[in-house]
């Protein structure tokens, strides 16, 4: 890894970075102070959602016990939301990170330096670690003081279920990443990345909705990563599953290193 | 002797696309070397395939020994690059950028970096993004010189720069020669690169043409004749084939003779001719006639 690569990439993320934390923590913030009054009338929550299609309600994973609970709530109303928009902040970054250089042309000032491929890559993947790992401890802060703040009186909260469901978070958007770094490499041309990649990112969050929702079709859920995470936090024993976990590492893994093998070999046409 | 740059075959196609085709290259050590060729002739490809910045279908190149790219990394360690087209990253001032390219180079005295700045009148307070093209084009020349390195590769240098800065940089230039550095000059103004370089290399449709000095492909291989005779001649007049480009001013017809002296004059001497100008001719006729006569 080089340490000058590593800091200008901090640094060119720096502005994302603070705008994105902001964005998710203040939506965190402006729901949950909504949390109070919506626990105080759980009984008539879940009277009206007993008027909507149970399929719909799947969907979007409501259900009566979710408004009874601080924990339901904050993951109907916040978690997935903050894996959407976590997953679109990553794959920004890795999708741009090694394409930019061709696409802005930059590649001739980096790469006839005496850096190998590889210490380029690690550095960019680096960079991208420390940002998301800093955004997800934000999010986890204001998740967590949200929680703490907000919660009324006569209701509890797991601080640990609360930490798994946020280590599924970090996991999803550590595979969307991944995923980006694929489409960086493979993309050739000088062209923005940005549009696609949080089309990647949307369109497995909608083949997740529609799995959900249609039950001849649900197994094809399986290839959105976001069938993968378990927000069932209400479910007595949640926890952080193994097979979850691993699926979300093996997916992370295998398109960062075929990102890096392609990328070793790449030619640069700027 | 170790060449600054040796390529062996080398060769790179972009699918179906010519990029280079065989080409055999030797930069020696310590010299100023031209490198020229139209557009879409392959010099940009070579420089890029010595850099790494592609990898070659076929061949190998080396920089001082070491092979481009398998001990890239290593190799370029030596190497200043300017691009024909520099673009920097958004929001850094040339300070910044020069700190940030020395970094990567593990320099920390960038004292060399700012007297070259100061000599090329080059403001580093600026955002670099913000440079106008000839100030553009002095930062990069910066930052390629700033590691000291043996061999500098200049895709059209000076490009966008004012004719008192250019003497600045050919002044620059014949210092950093001085200190031993080789210079791969990649350049469209031949009178530039007849001015800087002892040896060329011609380039055409991706395949080397010729490589030699200068001076050499001057004396030996082309004359340019201007003849004063009665009337105009032409390709017929000479059997040998050797003469082209004709073109005729009043009583006197020029042509580019690519053959050896004794059979110039044998062919001239079956002529009706009044009067005889033979002259070497310049590097911009010698890279023209490659080009009409190969075509």
């Amino acid at each position: 890894m080089n340490a000058a690569l590593f800091f200008k990439e901090l640094r060119l993320n720096r502005t994302l970075f603070i705008v994105w934390a902001a964005v998710i923590s203040s939506l965190i913030l402006v729901t949950m102070a909504a949390m109070p009054t919506m626990l105080n009338n759980s009984k008539g929550m879940s009277d009206l959602m007993k008027a909507y299609p149970p399929e719909l309600m799947k969907a979007f994973s409501f259900d009566a016990a979710s408004f009874s609970s601080p924990l339901g709530f904050s993951v109907i109303y916040n978690m997935i939301y903050t894996m959407l928009l976590g997953s679109i902040f990553s794959i920004s970054i890795t999708a741009r990170t090694l394409h930019r250089e061709q696409a802005e042309r930059t590649a001739e000032f980096l790469l006839v330096r005496p850096l190998g491929r590889g210490t380029v890559f690690a550095s960019k993947l680096a960079a991208w670690l420390v940002l998301l790992i800093g955004i997800n401890i934000v999010v986890y802060a204001a998740g967590i003081g949200s929680l703490a703040i907000f919660t009324p009186e006569g209701f509890s909260w797991s601080i640990r279920d609360y930490s798994v469901v946020s280590a599924y978070a970090l996991l999803l958007m550590l595979g969307m990443g991944g995923a980006g770094l694929l489409v960086s490499v493979l993309a050739r041309r000088a062209r923005s990345l940005t549009g696609p990649a949080i089309g990647i990112v949307l369109g497995f969050y909608l083949l997740d909705i529609v799995a959900k929702i249609t039950k001849d079709y649900g197994s094809i859920g399986w290839v959105s990563p976001f069938k993968w995470v378990d927000i069932d936090v209400t479910r007595q024993g949640y926890g952080l599953e193994l097979w979850r976990a691993l699926a979300f590492a093996a997916l992370a893994v295998s398109t960062a290193v075929i990102a890096a093998l392609v990328w070793r070999r790449k030619d640069i046409l700027t | 002797m170790t060449e600054a740059i040796r390529s062996r075959k080398l060769t790179k196609y972009y699918g179906k696309h010519r990029g280079i085709v065989e080409l055999d290259l030797e930069v020696h050590e310590g010299e100023i070397f031209g490198f020229i060729g139209p557009n879409g002739a392959g010099k940009t490809t070579t420089i890029r395939t010595l850099l790494s910045l592609i990898f070659p279908t076929s061949g190998s190149a080396e920089i001082f020994g070491m092979d481009a790219v398998r001990e890239g990394p290593r190799a370029r360690r030596n190497v200043g690059y300017v691009p024909s087209e520099v673009r920097y990253y958004p929001g850094m001032t040339v300070r910044e950028m020069l700190r940030y390219a020395a970094a990567l180079h593990g320099v920390r005295d960038l004292g060399r970096a700012w007297s070259l700045a100061d000599r090329l009148d080059l403001d580093v307070s600026r955002k670099a993004e913000d440079l106008s093209t000839g100030n553009a084009r002095k930062a990069a020349i910066v930052q390629a010189l700033l590691h000291a390195p043996r061999l500098l590769v200049l895709d059209e240098p000076t490009s966008g720069l004012d004719p008192l800065v250019q003497q600045r940089f050919a002044e620059i230039l014949a210092e950093e020669n001085a200190r031993g550095a080789t210079v791969f000059l990649s350049s469209h103004v031949l009178s530039e690169v007849q001015r800087l370089c002892r040896r060329v290399a011609i380039v055409k449709e991706g395949r080397l043409v010729a490589c030699e000095d200068i001076a050499t492909l001057r004396q030996k291989h082309l004359r340019k004749v201007a003849v004063v005779t009665p009337r105009s001649l032409g390709p017929a007049d000479f059997p040998s084939g050797a003469a082209s480009g004709f073109g005729r001013e009043g009583d006197t017809t020029r042509f580019l003779y690519a053959g050896d002296g004794n059979a110039l004059v044998r062919e001239l001497a079956r002529l009706d001719m009044q009067d005889l100008l033979v002259e070497e001719p310049s590097l911009e006729e010698i890279f023209l006639h490659y080009y009409r006569t190969e075509a």
